[in-house]
């Protein structure tokens, strides 16, 4: 102690703790320096670790939070794995299982996804728009060459069963149009293919759950027409609307789920086991696909027919595999194909069944086949240049072959099933019809069983043009096509493919001939595919729409593809099916259709996608729909629209009746107008002419009204009285079929303009059609109300805003002064921890204010729209139904849309017209078709016309 | 450079009245020169009451000025103090286990009955 005033007498107690408490305070401060170093380098230099920096676990706990604090932790990995890591084939092939899980992949789907956008739609991943500009080149091959897209998200269902009870449950579901249709003789027998309308139960014509396509699968003894015969049909559903009628089916005839509780564990099993498998084939030699069903039949003995069946698919395939094996090369053999089907329900044992009492029994084939779908003039063109029909001699088979040798297995279903004399003739027969095929004799829905050379072995080496196909066109006839084809039995489809080739060997082959590139030889060990085509006739009056759907088995739908692509088919994803909806009047699917329940849920999902991408954008930057007066800018509301015409209407459906639509087409054309006007199509197509029209939109239009021209000297042809009794009848049909139905329509716009979808039709007044040759008609602006109100929100809302924040920091503070008066020793992970404690206290105290505060957005978006609950018809113009897609039409050059109209005003309104043209004999320039349309987006009314699409 | 020091801050109290008094002897022993070199850098780091240690901090150049200045302290306010210097050092942190080390020592000693060496 140094100081001039030295203390007579020191405590030492006192003189002790003062230096000890030092010390203390001098050790907490040197360890807690952060001066200097970072945290990681406080360690000795044989524990510190240069990945410290990105993962802090590297580091002791105690410092992780200094660390942290430090920067630490902020370091990402922004380095992808390299491309040659992620792209070993091990891991490709699990990797295409993997990630098919939850949106299942078309066979074609990494083809797609290389040169398309894609969607996930409907439990699939599909291709939606062309990576390339597209929209015109579909269209235009859709119209003149070969449109192709792949359809296999189409599901089918076969039902079998006894006749009689199959046809007595679809009378329940179809409409009695319909029902006549389908059991025709040519259908029954499988000659020919129908498209119908499925309803849930004694409703029709309420409750439409969505179009499919019937085939009825033809019986072994195809003439005898004995209805107590069991008989099979296949269901082609789209699969927006699968799970509803698979629901509808099963409650019909009372089916109950055949209990495969097993089936499926070990289907999981097998899904599980793939990778491991994949994994041992390489170490073991083995093959992957004859593994995997092995062990099915261990897990499961059970099922001892699935297992014997598998058992001996497995065997076939491994003798394949040791014979591969065994020969010169000895190479590591990998069954890519069946790791690809392991996720399918392949074979037949796996699919989901459904049975009665009574001996109806529902498989679901569901992604078991696939389909694609060809549109255009030259599809027969583009299927002649890619497949070849098979040459399936058996005898000729048999005396080359040595029994056991490899190709036996591959095509050892083609000897099984063309021993028969019949069959061989009926494949002759077939092959001989297929030469004299033409796109131009494809008029009827006809299905054509083929059988055909390995497309891949006959693959040309780049794309070609399409080369017109000759065929003898008289000679053609669709009876001498036979319906035989290996594809209807189950067993067939499993072995073509579990059993194909793997494009490896195929290639090989190929790089052995000595032209490269040329096709290969036809030789009796080539494998065999089988194809189902059901030809489509046209949609549209011109002759656009029709095609062929060629069906084939699983594992098989690359090999398909790639010929049609490489042969001139252009590929189409799901817009360009969206389009020829409007261009070619195509049928709709269930999804698009209003009164179905997947109709009505895939508008809400859509409505909702254009809300969000409405509301991206900032306020100045988008349509203010109240001053516009667009209550629905999103969606259609074919309930309320209804409602609003006819007063306590519950169920909307859409008008199908085709003789009521015929009727209606007839008295909306405007041929009786343009007759009693112009006395001659020559002056009209004068008028379109001058109209600076292209010459196509004139021929497309003129016959349309050579159509409509035809009906009405049809109706013209019976005398004045059973004419007008049964116009009249017809009429009032219509009217009692009024209240809560919808009609089809399409819109032609008159000028230039184009629709866009949820854009409304309305009818004009009496005083438009005179302002008509002014061409200008405007929405009033109206004012926007809800202005104050969103003004008063955002007022209300940042005083809640301030209110909160407020309330935050106060609780904040108050938990930090309480830690500093405790004072004892706290980490900050507690301190934070009591923090959110205290605000979450405070937000349960404070409900209503923070949940108005939640809620801000949505109320804000819901004050910049029109309120659900004002009037329906806000415009000056009443409204009569909207536009679901609408562009401008390629082919005909103006601006058109595909639509509903509700069909009660629509009778009014030809009502009354046709009562005032007769009245007033003066030339006018409106025909009883036209109608206005307004966008969304604008205030202008354009004048179109109406036509009622069958 | 940073000198540890002790000295009776029971009259001292504040970090303000001490450094104004070293100032001061500064000025008087060096003269203004001494004043404005030493004056920028110049700051009582550390000072604990109980043990009457404290710690200042210089610029390096101008030290000697400083501690030639610190044996001639004799009073700050009204009370009479005497400086003086236990070490000098490049570093804070030095200081501080000088620091510790030193009451380490008195600690050791007291414990032991040893009385401290005088140096």
């Amino acid at each position: 102690m140094a100081a001039t005033g030295i203390p007579a007498a020191v405590s030492l107690s006192k003189f002790l703790t003062a230096r000890q408490a030092e010390i203390k305070s001098i050790v907490k401060l040197l360890e807690k320096s952060e001066h200097g170093r970072r945290a990681f380098q406080t360690l000795p230099r044989h524990m510190q670790r240069r990945k410290a920096s990105l993962n802090p676990k590297r580091l002791p706990h105690y410092l992780r939070e200094r660390h942290k604090r430090e920067g630490g932790n902020n370091a990402k990995i922004t380095r992808r794995p390299s491309r040659k890591y992620r792209r070993r084939p091990r891991l490709l092939l699990e990797e295409y299982n993997r990630r098919q899980k939850e949106f299942v992949w078309l066979e074609t789907h990494i083809w797609h996804a290389k040169r398309f956008h894609m969607i996930r739609r409907w439990g699939y991943a599909l291709p939606d728009v062309s990576t390339y500009k597209g929209y015109r080149s579909s269209i235009r091959a859709a119209k003149s060459s070969c449109l192709a897209q792949d359809v296999s998200y189409m599901c089918c269902i076969e039902l079998e069963g006894n006749q009689t009870t199959i046809l007595a449950g679809l009378k329940r579901i179809t409409l009695p149009g319909d029902l006549s249709s389908i059991t025709v003789p040519g259908v029954q027998q499988g000659r020919q293919w129908e498209t119908v309308t499925f309803f849930k139960p004694d409703m029709q014509p309420h409750g439409a759950l969505g179009d499919v396509d019937i085939m009825w699968l033809p019986t072994v003894s195809c003439h005898a027409d004995n209805p107590s015969e069991n008989v099979r049909l296949w269901i082609w559903v789209h699969s927006s609307a699968h799970s509803h009628i698979v629901q509808a089916v099963a409650d019909l005839y009372g089916l109950v789920k055949v209990n495969s509780s097993s089936d499926s564990k070990d289907q999981k099993k097998v899904k599980k086991k793939d990778p491991v498998d994949v994994d041992e084939g390489d170490v073991d030699n083995k093959v992957v696909g004859s593994k995997g069903t092995e062990d099915v039949t261990d897990v499961a003995p059970s099922v001892e027919a699935v297992s014997a069946k598998e058992k001996e698919l497995g065997a076939s395939i491994k003798r394949k595999s040791e014979s591969t094996d065994s020969g010169a090369k000895k190479k590591k053999f990998k069954d890519v194909n069946g790791v690809k089907l392991a996720l399918k329900n392949i074979p037949f044992e796996r699919t989901p069944k459904y049975h009665n009492s009574s001996g109806i029994s529902m498989t679901l084939l569901k992604d078991t086949l696939c389909r694609f779908r060809l549109t255009g003039p030259e599809t027969v063109s583009v299927l002649k240049a890619a497949f070849f029909p098979a040459n399936v001699q058996v005898e000729s088979l048999e005396d080359n072959s040595i029994p056991g040798d490899e190709y036996v297995k591959k095509i050892s279903w083609c000897k099984d099933y063309y021993c028969e004399e019949d069959k061989l003739q009926c494949h002759k027969a077939q092959v001989e019809a297929w030469r004299r095929l033409t796109g131009s004799n494809l008029k009827k829905r006809m299905v054509l069983p083929l059988t055909v050379r390995d497309p891949r072995a006959t693959l040309p080496k780049k794309k070609t043009p399409i080369q017109q196909a000759k065929g003898a066109e008289k000679s053609f006839a669709s009876t001498l096509w036979p319906v035989d084809s290996p594809m209807y039995s189950s067993e067939i489809r499993d072995t073509i493919s579990l059993s194909k080739e793997s494009d490896c060997d195929v290639n090989k082959r190929r790089a052995e001939l000595l032209v490269p590139g040329s096709a290969l030889p036809e030789i009796p060990e080539e494998s065999k595919l089988p194809l189902l085509l059901l030809s489509r006739p046209s949609t549209h009056a011109i002759g656009y729409g029709s095609g062929l759907d060629i069906i084939v088995c699983s594992g098989w739908g690359m090999s398909v593809w790639l010929p049609i692509v490489l042969n001139g088919g252009v590929a189409a994803g799901q817009q360009a099916e969206a389009n020829l909806l409007m261009e070619f009047l195509t049928p709709q699917t269930p999804n698009l259709l209003p009164d179905t329940p997947s109709g009505s849920y895939y508008s809400d999902v859509i409505a909702q996608e254009r809300r969000i991408e409405y509301f991206k954008r900032p306020p100045s930057c988008r349509h203010n729909y109240i001053k516009l007066s667009i209550q629905y800018p999103f969606s259609c509301p074919w309930v309320r629209l209804v409602q609003d015409w006819t007063k306590g209407t519950q169920n909307i459906y859409v008008l199908r009746n085709p003789d009521l639509l015929r009727y209606l087409a007839n008295c909306v054309g405007d041929a009786y107008d343009v007759v009693r006007r112009n006395k001659g199509k020559q002056k009209c197509a004068d008028e379109f002419a001058s109209n600076d029209s292209p010459a196509e939109s004139v021929d497309l239009v003129m016959d349309e009204i050579n159509e409509s021209l035809q009906d009405y000297n049809v109706i013209n042809k019976g005398t004045e009285k059973i004419k007008g009794k049964q116009e009249l009848s017809k009429y009032e049909e219509l009217q009692q079929s009024a209240p809560g139905c919808l009609v089809k329509v399409k819109i032609i716009l008159d000028e230039k303009g184009s629709v866009e979808p949820c854009a409304m039709v309305c009818l004009p007044r009496d005083e438009d059609i005179e302002k008509k040759i002014k061409n200008e008609f405007l929405e009033p602006i109206h004012n926007d109300s809800q202005q104050e109100q969103r003004a008063e929100l955002k007022r209300e809302h940042n005083r809640i805003k301030r209110k909160i924040h407020d309330m935050k920091t106060k609780t904040k503070m108050k938990v930090e002064q309480e830690f500093s008066t405790e004072g004892f020793v706290q980490s900050e992970h507690t301190f934070k921890k009591v923090t959110e404690m205290a605000l979450q206290h405070l937000e349960d105290s404070n409900k209503d204010i923070f949940e108005k505060h939640r809620s801000y957005n949505s109320n804000m978006e819901d004050l910049w729209l029109m309120r659900k609950d004002h009037e329906l018809q806000c415009c000056s113009l009443k409204i009569v139904g909207y536009i679901t897609h609408g562009t401008f039409s390629m082919t005909i050059g103006r601006g058109a849309g595909i639509g509903w109209v509700a069909l009660k005003p629509l009778l009014d309104y030809l009502h009354l017209h046709k009562k005032s043209q007769s009245s007033n004999d003066a030339d006018t320039d409106i025909k009883v078709n036209s109608v206005l349309i307004r966008n969304p987006s604008s205030l202008k009314y354009f004048w179109g016309k109406l036509f009622i699409v069958k | 450079m940073y000198i540890v020091i002790e000295v009776d801050l029971q009259h001292v109290r504040e970090k303000k009245k001490l450094w104004d008094t070293l100032i001061e002897t500064v000025q008087e022993m060096h003269g203004d020169f001494g004043h404005a070199a030493v004056e920028r850098g110049f700051r009582v780091k550390y000072t604990d009451e109980k043990t009457n240690i404290a710690i200042i901090s210089t610029s390096r150049n101008t030290y000697p000025l400083v501690a030639s200045s610190l044996p001639f302290v004799e009073k700050v306010g009204q009370s009479n103090v005497k400086i003086k210097t236990l070490n000098v050092s490049g570093s804070l942190k030095h200081c501080l286990l000088f620091v510790k080390k030193h009451h380490k020592k008195c600690l050791w000693e007291s414990k032991e009955g040893k009385k401290a060496k005088p140096k």
